[in-house]
């Protein structure tokens, strides 16, 4: 008798043991199922981070690209305006001689041959007056 | 060096700032980028969050808690990292785009400083030939001419080349002085405006008022008189020749039409002033006016004939009702049209 309630127990105790089981690995199941879930969900959020990352490094490189062409642009503006300065010299001393012969002749009284000479040296300062014009011109466009 | 140059160049000093506004908009799109993929880090807290609180929620011992903590610790520390990034990344974007911007700006400055050097220099250059160009002008407009043969051969060119010299080197001055106010007024961040150069008051100014190229004072009478000579002023023939001074001249452009049509055939003033297209425009609009005023009296006259003709048959005649209606509207949309 005893030894038939000890069978019993035990019997019991077993079929307790293996609902337990089954309940825990009923929890696991579902405890993956949202780990899963949730880990999907952390891998979309890093591959969308990497890509915007890339996108952002892109970004910044644009920009220093940006910056380092608009300060060379500045250098080279800068040698254009010397440049500009040097020719300004030049022209200007070649003009105040034109200028000078121009103004020693008096139209009124000058032959033929002394106005067209005269018309030629305004044609050359027309020229010189065009250059400056054109490099005043050049350097309000930098 | 005409006024679409001026115009186009004035723009283009007007944009300064757009390489600088072009940096600035970049390192906001950089700074809008961090905070976005800042929020996409904080994001992933949110399922791991979720997943702590219901691990809370399950636990039925001290391991289920500490695991379900640590589970909310791991989602704090994402959300913090997320919210670092946009914060540090931000802050990051800001000082090195405010140190671009600072160097660029330091060397457009540079450009500037350069450029009102420059201006300094074909303004002075300017100042220094305005006085010689237009004593060269005014040389060549002491003359008088005889015939318009010998004023087309021998100085006419020239005149017209003494006049554009005086005119750039007028534009030149002004466009100096107006590259250096807007120079120093972006240097020193104003917002005060510079006024552009403008030719036509360039011409009243310095034509007229300083340099005094031609009389400030010529009367009508006077230039009616001139005009009448059979030998002609080259200031005269000056203002004739080109359409700019038309509204400089001190008569009207009926008045000139008038004078000019009631001068020989072989008349200086009469041959110069007939190239001019602002004086072809004005003899254009002349008989447009006088065309109308035809057609208008003819359709008057007619219309007023037609309606005589029906009312001697009777006013009960109807068809006269009708009839004069359109042959008025038609006059009216003849004399529009013109």
């Amino acid at each position: 008798m005893e030894q038939k309630n000890t069978t019993l127990n035990t019997t019991e105790h077993f079929n307790n043991s293996v609902e337990k089981v089954e309940k825990n690995i009923e929890l696991l199941h579902t405890y993956t199922a949202e780990i899963i879930s949730s880990s999907q969900d952390v891998v979309n959020v890093v591959s969308k981070t990497m890509i915007a990352l890339k996108e952002l490094d892109k970004d910044m490189k644009l920009m220093d690209l940006s910056f380092q062409a608009y300060m060379k642009n500045a250098d080279v503006n800068l040698k254009k305006i010397d440049i500009a300065k040097e020719n300004l010299q030049r022209i200007n001393d070649r003009m105040d001689k034109t200028i000078d012969q121009i103004l020693s002749i008096d139209i009124n009284t000058a032959s033929v041959e002394v106005i067209r000479h005269r018309s030629e040296l305004i044609s050359a300062l027309n020229l010189q007056i065009t250059q400056v014009g054109n490099m005043l011109m050049k350097i309000l466009d930098l | 060096m005409n006024q679409d140059e001026l115009d186009k160049n004035y723009n283009s000093v007007m944009l300064l700032d757009r390489d600088i506004d072009s940096i600035k908009n970049q390192i906001q799109k950089i700074k809008d980028n961090i905070w976005e993929i800042a929020d996409d880090i904080s994001s992933a807290s949110k399922p791991v969050a979720k997943y702590s609180a219901k691990q809370f929620k399950d636990a039925k011992n001290k391991d289920d808690f500490k695991i379900a903590a640590m589970t909310g610790a791991a989602a704090v520390v994402i959300d913090g990292v997320g919210k670092t990034f946009g914060l540090m990344g931000s802050v990051f974007a800001e000082i090195k785009g405010e140190f671009k911007l600072q160097k660029l700006r330091s060397k457009k400055k540079e450009v500037a400083l350069a450029k009102i050097k420059f201006a300094e220099m074909t303004l002075a250059w300017g100042t220094v030939n305005e006085d010689k160009l237009g004593r060269i002008l005014k040389n060549e407009l002491s003359l008088v001419v005889n015939s318009y043969e010998l004023d087309s051969e021998l100085y006419y060119e020239t005149r017209q080349k003494s006049l554009d010299n005086y005119l750039k080197c007028l534009t030149i001055i002004k466009m100096s002085e107006f590259l250096i106010k807007t120079y120093k007024i972006w240097i020193n961040r104003s917002d005060n405006q510079v006024e552009k150069p403008c030719k036509q008051r360039l011409l009243k100014n310095y034509f007229i008022e300083k340099s005094q190229i031609f009389p400030s004072k010529m009367t009508k009478e006077y230039f009616i008189k001139e005009l009448q000579m059979p030998t002609l002023r080259a200031d005269i023939i000056l203002l004739l020749q080109n359409e700019m001074f038309f509204n400089l001249l001190p008569i009207t452009a009926d008045e000139l039409i008038k004078v000019t049509k009631y001068l020989p055939d072989g008349n200086i003033a009469k041959i110069a002033i007939t190239n001019n297209s602002k004086y072809q425009n004005a003899i254009k609009l002349k008989r447009k006016k006088r065309k109308k005023t035809v057609y208008g009296w003819i359709f008057l006259i007619a219309s007023v004939s037609i309606l005589l003709f029906f009312n001697s048959w009777g006013w009960w005649n109807l068809l006269m009702v009708p009839f004069s209606l359109i042959l008025f509207i038609t006059a009216i949309f003849l004399y529009l049209d013109q």
